[in-house]
């Protein structure tokens, strides 16, 4: 039998997003254990590029292939982990641009380098209302909620959320980090967030460290 | 004479970026999200794209309109002697570079908020010095709940309390653009006076790519409305939210600028509209903006050009992606700088003491921008050459062998010349080595001395009673009717 985890890896690695979910696919048929395929063929594919982003010797464009290629791999792999399964799981970070507010280049880096890092992203895109984010992370289970900000006017709606998730009686288990160009440390500890990052890198260290897997 | 300048397209290459851009307004389309907007471009021969909100915007319907944009107008100061012409070919006007989140703090090194001590400092500091031309409060006083109109209007009245130079006004939202146009108005002396008077100009930041978002476009409107000047400024990055090539994003910034000209001159065809770019690229090693690069002085070059086809003054970059007032903030600043200038951009607005790609200010570097601008404008204005200054009768007199500075005509020609001829730095060192000798405080020891120095002597010219009442008695309307309209 060939080894589809190997193979799933180097799909990763070789930015092959078309291929990846056939290949996925087949190694199903052939009787690949889902998890396996994640753990030993997607992810260990990511975390090779992740690292080698991570030394300055691949450029942004190659982590984002890496990224959608493994994201599509999850996709087919994913529901085919039986229920209740032991192992690991995908760890969830529902990102989103706060109501008001339309910029997401930042947001779009914090997910590529999160997906590399190992984490499964739900990304909710621009101007989105706090219940809907909340919503969100409720439905998925996630871990952590991100939200950016760039207009000095849309920043307030990240302390909307931040009480909104409090009078739901959420926090402090559920974790919200905020960014965005604006967002400085001070006001971040202002709004009670439980943190911010001054680029996309830091915001990946800073999830790590909120999860307790510090990278 | 003079007139140093430095191109980066050729005329055939200007003509390309235009027609291309054209071509995207007309099948691609820019997406407008303010409803008096879409109708002004409708009415006008726009047609609608296929996707929700997407405008086509004909190229007869650009050509027209730039047609009718003012060309040469006055923006006019708190004291006239700080009025200026724009779109004569003059030097490069120079402003604060905006909107901080961060102030570098001397005593600690460390960022921190910003405060309105220091904001009432960098305006006072700025008014006082000859080469900032457009002067406002540079940083963000936005706390955890965000701002609102009075917070804004009172930056706008505090600015006018500390400078008397031209500023630029709240650029949030339409409502608060109105709110600080009543200030303006009671400046102009009535609103009527006002429309004939540049005096606060509205920025607007198109979203890339292609996107007039409601808030920025209200403030197109609200300001144009009023005669007033509109800075249409694209802060584009290749690569990310742009097509990776500089050629691509200057196609698409240009759309984005002239479409946003377009719907300026809709709203009042004698509305300023200033082209803007301080556009550069993401970083794809380090995943950041990178706004102090050759790439955005490229850009700024370009940019310069192609505003310059249409008639259009514009403005460009002068910035650094340094974290702090350090070696790199200098030099990044200075080579972007210095392209924008020697391309004869009418303005580069959002320079003095910001770095950390616009991010972060200080006052050291306020004064240090300030001989990097004074260095630029050297360079710009070039070598007289002409039969008084090739000075071969001086020569003569001399003769080979001798000293220039023993003969009386050549201590005399020297004299006469000494102005026009060199740039002299305020806070950097020419001098030897045996007079600074290597106990000579540093660079930005001797900017901070100079910061304290001038906060301690210099007075800017008050503000009318008068109209400092009036004003004041607006804001108090303000603080009334509360944050969102209603009574607080």
């Amino acid at each position: 039998m060939e080894d589809y985890a190997a193979r799933l890896k180097q799909a990763v690695i070789q930015y092959d997003m078309e291929g990846v979910a056939a290949l996925a696919q087949e190694g199903l048929d052939h009787g690949l254990n889902p998890l396996k395929g994640i753990e030993d063929g997607l992810a260990a594919g990511i975390r090779e590029v992740g690292a080698r982003f991570g030394k300055g010797e691949l450029f942004l464009p190659e982590l984002v292939m890496a990224a959608e290629t493994m994201r599509a791999g999850v996709a087919v792999l994913e529901p085919h982990i039986p229920k209740g399964s032991a192992g690991r799981k995908m760890r969830k970070v529902v990102l989103a641009t706060v109501q008001d507010d339309i910029h997401e280049i930042g947001k779009n880096l914090v997910s590529t380098m999160l997906t590399a890092s190992g984490f499964e992203v739900v990304d909710l895109g621009v101007n989105q209302p706090s219940d809907v984010i909340l919503k969100k992370a409720e439905d998925t289970g996630a871990e952590i909620v991100g939200v950016s900000a760039l207009m000095t006017t849309s920043m307030p709606r990240m302390k909307e959320l931040i009480k909104a998730t409090e009078a739901k009686g959420l926090r402090p288990k559920e974790k919200i980090i905020v960014g965005g160009a604006p967002v400085t440390d001070q006001y971040a500890k202002e709004i009670g967030s439980d943190g911010t990052a001054g680029d996309a890198s830091g915001a990946v260290r800073l999830v790590h460290r909120l999860v307790g897997d510090a990278a | 004479m003079g007139n140093a300048r430095i191109e980066v397209l050729s005329s055939d290459e200007v003509d390309a970026i235009h027609r291309a851009s054209m071509d995207v307004l007309e099948h691609v389309g820019v997406v407008v999200r303010e409803a008096r907007a879409t109708k002004l471009l409708l009415d006008a021969g726009a047609s609608r794209g296929p996707a929700e909100a997407v405008i086509l915007i004909p190229e007869s319907l650009v050509k027209e309109t730039l047609s009718k944009v003012r060309r040469r107008w006055t923006w006019h100061a708190r004291e006239t002697k700080h009025s200026f012409e724009v779109g004569d070919g003059g030097r490069t006007r120079l402003g604060p570079g905006s909107a901080c989140t961060k102030v570098l703090d001397y005593e600690t090194g460390q960022p921190r908020a910003p405060t309105v001590r220091d904001a009432v400092d960098l305006v006072r500091l700025m008014d006082a010095l000859d080469l900032v031309d457009v002067n406002f409060t540079p940083v963000s006083l936005s706390g955890p709940e965000g701002t609102t109109s009075y917070d804004e209007v009172s930056t706008t009245v505090r600015d006018l309390e500390n400078t008397s130079k031209p500023l630029i006004g709240p650029s949030f939202n339409g409502a608060m653009a109105k709110d600080a146009l009543e200030i303006a108005a009671i400046l102009a002396g009535g609103q009527e006076a006002l429309r004939k008077r540049p005096m606060l100009a509205g920025y607007c930041d198109p979203v890339s790519p292609l996107i007039h978002d409601r808030p920025m476009t209200e403030i197109v409107i609200e300001y144009a409305a009023m005669g007033q000047p509109v800075f249409l400024t694209c802060l584009d990055l290749a690569g990310a939210s742009a097509p990776p090539t500089l050629a691509g994003t200057l196609v698409q910034q240009n759309a984005e600028i002239l479409s946003g000209a377009v719907i300026a001159s809709l709203v009042n065809k004698d509305a300023p509209v200033i082209y803007g770019c301080v556009s550069g690229i993401l970083d794809m090693r380090a995943g950041n903006a990178a706004l102090g690069g050759p790439e955005f002085g490229l850009l700024s070059i370009a940019a310069a050009q192609l505003a310059h086809r249409y008639g259009l003054p514009c403005t460009t970059g002068g910035q650094s992606d340094s974290k702090t007032h350090d070696a790199q903030a200098s030099l990044e600043k200075g080579m972007t700088l210095l392209a924008s200038v020697l391309a004869g951009a009418d303005f580069v607005d959002l320079f003095f003491g910001s770095y950390d790609g616009f991010g972060t200010t200080s006052a050291e570097q306020i004064v240090i921008d300030h001989d990097i601008a004074a260095y630029a404008f050297r360079y710009r204005s070039g070598i007289e050459v002409d039969d008084e200054t090739l000075a071969v009768d001086l020569l003569r007199e001399v003769g080979a062998g001798g000293n220039f500075l023993r003969n009386k005509r050549a201590l005399e020609y020297t004299m006469a010349r000494v102005k026009s001829e060199y740039a002299f730095p305020d806070v950097l060192d020419r001098r030897g080595a045996s007079s600074t000798a290597l106990t000579a405080p540093p660079l930005l020891e001797r900017a901070h001395a100079r910061v304290q120095q001038i906060l301690a002597e210099h007075e800017p010219a008050p503000l009318e009673p008068d109209l400092r009442k009036e004003m004041h008695a607006a804001l108090e309307r303000l603080r009334r009717r509360g944050a969102h309209g209603t009574p607080a």
